[in-house]
């Protein structure tokens, strides 16, 4: 055993504090165009980056060597856990989690100096001094809040607690680090609005700095909250994906502002408008993912998702302070130069339609977030005790995701600055009949399907609104679907409106083209476009899989061994209890885990006269916790619906077990969903336009080099 | 060469070098050990580049003309051009599309070709200082290094084409 780790990791925490203030000190420094001081705060950069590597192997290396003397290990690990989970206990806890988000951040600030090599000369200083702002706070959150390294006060216990057997599930290795991805990417697009705020260059340059991060961090964003409905469904049980959990709704909230300032971006590239709104919506974005940090691990609402709680929250406050008061400052400091150069001309505009869909986005996430906070607040203010529950949610949730839906397939239908009567009529023909059609046809067919247009809701609140809700929440299935062809329809007529284009171009240049070979190029030359229009296709599929749960079918039935139920299309009969290890029925594999108690409840599953093979929902009652056995789900996944069963007891004498039963639809489009829209931003991300390719930027770098030669030739020192 | 040049030059590889070493010692003597061979890699990696970040601070030398090159960027204006002319290039677009009317895209056109038009003289015209160093240069260059007379067939060897 290493016996200074415990010390030897919190003096490299030391380290990184005292690198990230000298690259901050420095980088400040640098921003007076002293070319050499800049060198230096890059190299200063790389240096921070290189000791939070550091510090996260370290304690890899107590976590897979079993060092009980580490708090954090001997609170999130135990000698029976395998390497993958001993690696995924890095981020278990509190501590460890900060130092993953410090060290994701340290990949981010590596990656980003890397690439601003020969560029953005100017705001380089000023991005590399934020980053190490945001790194230093993480740092100071460690060392004086929650250290990693520190020891347990009574001494290294034998064996340590284990790690929470809920976050024993493979989504839960992936989920984490894509969501902190996610996090941890917003900041910076945020370092780059400082840094443009600061130096006072406003104009496209720092857009365009921004962009493909603020892509990136969108994606990983998406990635890391479905990845976290992945792990609800599959780990919690409760026959659902999202809950409207406090902590499920932080992690969303930056998604909703990301997506908006995606959109608003392109307004202020192509008018000049925006200014003001865009920064506030990085500096928003990017303060929301400190909030959602802060809420997952101040304590302050509790939650399923809450595993480590805790008193750092007054750092937090502190922080979440300085990021607001610094970005409010810099605005109103440059507020003149924010002013907008155009206006909106008229509604049937795709700014127009842009703006509304950023305050449908912004205006949901304001409503999430309210409503998150809104029980603890009538605690703190009015002493009463509210619970605001998935139904009060659903029902102001569901009609502004249908208005950012509607606006997302209307958008692409408008031009910018103007568009005419008649230009819009012939624009909007295809996906009219498209959607009265689709309409139509479910109106009549779905109820017969299985999938009626009309889905009976109660009236959940009193009044004219109650009424509009309630009717709204009725006609929710058809007012999707319908949607949803809509979204379809306007991004295949735009795919074969620029194919249309693209095949004339090439006839009137008498090249010919095949149709697929012009569909590649067409999409190559506008990666931007039409990557945007794969992510629109993803999104649709996720809305499809979101409506699923309209028609989703839930049964809680107690059954004998031999007895049978159906639900939807599914026959269902038990065939018994069965307790592993020691059962001759269970696997080897199954008799080998000695570290808990599984107990299964299989079914045989059948649908029609076909048989599907068998289901086998359990409680696992672990040795280290047995208090609280978890609930694994019998699954059987399906393009159209998935068979969801949980088995809520088994008794072992009388052999009865209590079972509940899901038939959800649509829920694997939800996932594929996710997968294209992975496509569509991996297009879109693609580089356009390279610097190289730039004509003045080839001479100036050619001359330069010429006249360097030239001097060495001559025999001339530089 | 030098070893210290070598070393330097060497640099882009260094990364694989660990990589490399982590993954034989994690193979021949497990996790832990490519971890902690991970850890002195990155420890080492952490002080030299702390230690050059320190040499810069102190360095009065004048950048060399590759560090001057990773600290340049392209100015302002020739962002400008770029961004105006994928703004036409989207316009063109939306116009072959009929997203908007001939009138309002030949308004537009104009607008965006003029500022474009403005954009490239002006860089033309920061450019000329430089067009015409790099000229001089390379006429004094052409007339102390005479251009090396073509090899006539006779010249070459066995099998050269």
């Amino acid at each position: 055993m290493w016996q200074s780790l415990p010390e030897f990791g919190s003096l490299v925490l030391y380290a990184v504090l005292i690198s990230a203030a000298y690259t901050f000190a420095v980088a400040v420094a640098a921003s007076r165009d002293r070319l050499r001081w800049l060198r230096s705060a890059r190299l200063g950069a790389y240096a921070t980056s290189a000791f939070v590597g550091l510090a996260v192997f370290m304690l890899a290396y107590a976590f897979v060597t079993h060092d009980f003397r580490l708090r954090y290990v001997a609170h999130y690990s135990d000698r029976s856990m395998s390497l993958g989970y001993l690696l995924a206990a890095l981020w278990g806890g509190q501590d460890g989690s900060l130092l993953w988000w410090s060290s994701l951040l340290s990949v981010f600030v590596a990656i980003c100096v890397r690439w601003m090599r020969g560029r953005y000369r100017v705001l380089q200083p000023v991005v590399i001094a934020t980053l190490m702002a945001v790194e230093g706070f993480f740092v100071v959150l460690m060392l004086f809040a929650a250290n990693p390294f520190a020891v347990s006060l009574a001494g290294a216990p034998a064996e340590g607690e284990g790690l929470n057997p809920l976050l024993q599930n493979y989504w839960m290795i992936v989920h984490p680090p894509a969501l902190y991805t996610g996090f941890v990417g917003c900041s910076i697009p945020f370092a780059f609005a400082v840094a443009a705020l600061v130096t006072g260059r406003l104009h496209e340059e720092w857009l365009l700095a921004v962009r493909k991060w603020m892509l990136v961090a969108w994606l990983a964003l998406s990635i890391g909250n479905v990845l976290g409905m992945v792990w609800a469904y599959e780990e919690l049980g409760w026959g659902g994906f999202w809950a409207w959990d406090p902590v499920e709704n932080a992690a969303c909230l930056p998604w909703f502002t990301a997506t908006a300032y995606l959109h608003s971006t392109m307004i202020q590239e192509r008018r000049g408008m925006l200014k003001v709104w865009n920064v506030f919506l990085i500096g928003l974005t990017f303060f929301l993912t400190i909030f959602g940090t802060f809420l997952t691990r101040s304590g302050l609402i509790s939650s399923v998702h809450s595993f480590a709680q805790s008193d750092i929250g007054i750092y937090f406050v502190w922080f979440m302070g300085l990021v607001l008061a610094t970005t409010t400052g810099l605005v109103i400091w440059r507020l003149p130069q924010l002013r907008g150069q155009g206006r909106i001309e008229t509604v049937l505009s795709r700014e127009a339609a842009f703006v509304l869909n950023n305050w449908a986005l912004v205006g949901l996430m304001f409503f999430i977030l309210t409503a998150t906070l809104f029980p603890k607040l009538s605690e703190l203010v009015w002493r009463e005790t509210i619970v605001v529950g998935p139904p009060f949610f659903n029902r102001w949730a569901a009609p502004l995701g249908l208005l950012v839906f509607l606006l997302m397939g209307c958008a692409p239908l408008f031009g910018w600055r103007r568009t005419s009567g008649r230009t819009l009529r012939k624009n909007f023909v295809a996906p009219a009949i498209a959607m009265l059609v689709v309409g139509i046809l479910h109106i009549t067919l779905g109820a017969r399907l299985g999938y009626p247009a009309f889905v009976a809701k109660d009236q959940t609140a009193p009044g004219i609104l109650g009424i509009i809700t309630q009717k709204l929440a009725t006609s929710a299935p058809l007012i999707t679907i319908v949607l949803a062809a809509l979204n379809v329809v306007v991004i295949a007529q735009e795919v074969v409106l620029g194919l249309r284009a693209r095949l004339a171009a090439s006839r009137e240049r008498q090249a010919t083209e095949s149709i697929p070979l012009a569909l590649v190029r067409l999409v190559g030359k506008n990666r931007r476009r039409y990557g945007g229009y794969v992510v629109h296709l993803g999104i649709t599929a996720m809305f499809i899989g979101f409506l699923g749960t309209a028609w989703s079918l839930t049964r809680e039935i107690s059954l004998s061994p031999g007895q049978a139920t159906s639900l939807g299309d599914f026959t269902m009969t038990y065939t018994g209890p069965r307790v592993c290890p020691g059962s001759p029925a269970c696997s080897n594999e199954e008799n080998a885990d000695t570290t808990k108690r599984m107990v299964f409840a299989d079914l045989q599953v059948k649908k029609g006269s076909k048989s599907l093979g068998r289901l086998s929902p359990a409680k696992f009652i672990y040795n280290r916790m047995p208090g609280s056995p978890t609930t694994e789900v019998g699954m059987m996944r399906g393009l159209l619906s998935d068979l969801y069963v949980v088995v809520g007891s088994a008794n072992p004498e009388t052999k009865r077990a209590e079972f509940q039963i899901h038939v959800n639809p649509f829920v694997s489009w939800i996932w594929m969903g996710v997968l294209v829209l992975i496509l569509g931003t991996a297009v879109s991300i693609w580089p356009e336009v390279s610097w190289g390719a730039l004509g003045v930027w080839v001479l100036t770098r050619t001359s330069l080099r010429l006249e360097a030669e030239s001097r060495v030739a001559r025999g001339e020192s530089s | 060469m030098n070893p210290e040049e070598w070393l330097l030059k060497a640099r882009p590889f260094w990364p694989l070098l660990l990589l490399f070493c982590v993954v034989l010692g994690g193979s021949l003597y497990g996790v832990a050990i490519a971890l902690l061979i991970a850890s002195g890699g990155l420890l080492v990696l952490g002080l030299v580049l702390a230690w050059m970040s320190l040499g810069e601070l102190t360095n009065e030398e004048p950048l060399s003309l590759d560090e001057a090159l990773e600290l340049a960027a392209p100015e302002r204006r020739e962002q400008e051009k770029a961004s105006v002319l994928r703004a036409l290039k989207d316009l063109e677009q939306e116009h072959r599309f009929g997203k908007i009317t001939d009138t309002e895209f030949a308004l537009e056109s104009a607008r965006m070709r003029q500022q474009a038009k403005r954009l490239l003289a002006t860089l033309d015209e920061s450019a000329k200082a430089r067009k015409a160093l790099v000229e001089a240069r390379l006429k004094r260059l052409m007339k102390s290094q005479p251009v090396p007379a073509v090899a006539t067939s006779g010249d070459r060897e066995p099998g050269e084409t």
